[in-house]
């Protein structure tokens, strides 16, 4: 019992058996769909929105999505996944732009 | 459209191009579900929250300058609640409500099991003699009585049971079957021919038999006498039974008139139209005006069967008038000879239920005003009739 509090619980331990990390709270991280589908956990604000472009703010960082008819397919706790046709992902720190 | 929303309730919102940003924002730090994301040409953004997400973000909005609208709102209660002043609507649900309630305390089918020569309509309708029937309320009925009245009302019903599965009925019957009565075996009796014939064969069960096959017989010879005299112990008597198979002539004459009357048919008019509900029928329809003189009266009652559902309770009677006009025709003899032609197949499929054809011969006599047809039929038939005697004196011993 205290083994899985300690890990995380059945999901993490069902989670590491596929294979599959689960983020941690606040933990930044950014799934990639083809160019369809980008979901970014650890999200704290929405910056900006328009359908060409979406300004998300992570724990540390901003991640800028471009592209076109882009929309927000949903939100959870720290997590929003935009649909649209993604043609760039862009990481800023402290407004100095580092792109990956 | 979510199911969840809709039974939940729903509001649509919008906002301004220049203020989406911050809505966006403060629904995703509420952590609101929304569906139907939309952005319009000029840049207006539209979802779809629950009315309670709605009531939330409204004030919030309002507080902190952003300018959203409601652009419509749906869901189940806001469909009653639009509806909330058409009393017809809430009355028809109200009796339809009762209607099931109340329906579950009427017997809706009635289903006979163990009837062998009754026809279910026949032990049905002794049940509705003694007071039962579809449309029965249950509650009231007390099967134990019924069981009893049951069995001293009808004379072919030995036992029943009736069982009462939810609304239905389900009747079980043991049929009477009363011993065929037995000939006085006492009185004594001849077998006599009732036809003219030869005879093929002989079944004897009882009594002294003075024919045998190949012999010709005449209509009224004795063929098995029931009367034994003997020699040495006298006389003594019995009731003869048995079969004799013989092969006789039988003569069928049809005669179809040249010059008959025959109905014309007018459009037919629906007198009636009946909904015939657990037994009660109730008229929606019903035709004004005279009759014509001569009509036929035709009743068709439909059963529906809605979703395979053949023991509903429910039928529709509908009642027509077909006038006619009755006229007098001449037939060609052509026609009449077809017309002979069916009606003698059918009297010798009424003859083939006591014998067998062997052969016919078949004459055709043509006169102005009619067609006959003679028959002669050659058939094998049981000849033999019981004819009982007297027998006068003493019995000798």
């Amino acid at each position: 019992m205290e083994e899985k509090k300690r890990t995380g619980g059945r999901f993490s331990a069902l989670a590491a058996r596929y294979g599959y990390r689960l983020p941690k709270a606040g933990e930044e991280r950014i799934l990639l769909v083809g160019d369809r589908r980008v979901t970014a956990f650890g999200c704290r604000k929405i910056l900006s929105y328009a359908p060409d472009r979406i300004a998300l703010r992570l724990s540390r960082r901003v991640l800028s999505v471009e592209g076109s008819e882009l929309c927000f397919q949903s939100f959870s706790v720290g997590c929003v996944t935009v649909e649209g046709v993604i043609t760039g992902l862009r990481l800023e720190s402290d407004g100095k732009g580092r792109a990956r | 459209m979510r199911a969840g929303f809709f039974f939940a309730g729903y509001a649509r919102l919008g906002c301004n191009a220049s203020c989406r940003t911050e809505f966006l924002d403060l629904c995703f730090s509420l952590g609101i579900p929304y569906c139907e994301f939309a952005v319009d040409e000029s840049g207006r953004l539209s979802l779809t929250v629950t009315r309670h997400a709605a009531r939330r973000l409204l004030p919030l909005c309002e507080a902190r300058g952003i300018g959203i609208e409601v652009l419509g709102e749906g869901g189940l209660f806001h469909l009653f609640y639009r509806r909330r002043r058409r009393a017809g609507l809430w009355i028809g649900s109200l009796l339809a409500l009762l209607l099931l309630v109340l329906s579950t305390r009427f017997v809706w089918d009635v289903r006979v099991r163990g009837n062998e020569t009754l026809e279910q309509g026949e032990v049905e309708a002794v049940l509705s003699a003694c007071g039962f029937g579809v449309g029965s309320y249950i509650p009231a009925v007390k099967t134990e009585v019924l069981e009893t009245r049951v069995t001293l009302v009808s004379d072919r019903i030995a036992w029943i049971s009736v069982v009462l599965d939810g609304t239905v009925a389900r009747v079980q019957i043991l049929e009477n079957h009363p011993a065929p009565e037995e000939p006085a075996v006492t009185r004594p009796a001849n077998l006599v021919a009732t036809a003219d014939g030869q005879i093929e064969s002989i079944e004897l069960l009882r009594g002294n038999c003075l024919v045998h096959v190949g012999q010709a017989v005449r209509r009224g010879e004795l063929l098995v006498s029931g009367l034994y005299d003997s020699q040495t112990v006298g006389y003594r008597y019995t009731r003869a039974a048995g079969r004799v198979i013989a092969r006789t002539e039988r003569e069928i004459s049809v005669r179809i008139p040249h010059v008959t009357l025959q109905r014309d048919y007018g459009e037919e008019k629906i007198l009636e139209i009946e909904v015939i509900f657990f037994g009660f029928s109730i008229k929606i329809y019903k035709s004004t005006g005279n009759l014509p003189t001569t009509c036929d009266i035709i009743k068709t009652e439909t059963v529906p069967e809605p979703l395979g559902l053949s023991d509903l309770p429910l039928s529709w009677r509908v009642t027509r008038a077909r006038p006619y006009v009755e006229r007098e025709v001449t037939l060609t003899p052509e026609e009449a000879l077809g017309l002979a032609e069916a009606e003698l197949e059918g009297e010798l499929s009424s003859l083939s239920r006591d014998a067998t054809l062997l052969q016919k011969e078949i004459t055709v006599q043509e006169s102005p005003d009619a067609t006959v047809l003679l028959c002669r039929a050659t058939v094998l038939c049981d000849i033999a009739r019981q004819v009982e005697f007297e027998i006068s004196g003493e019995r000798p011993g």
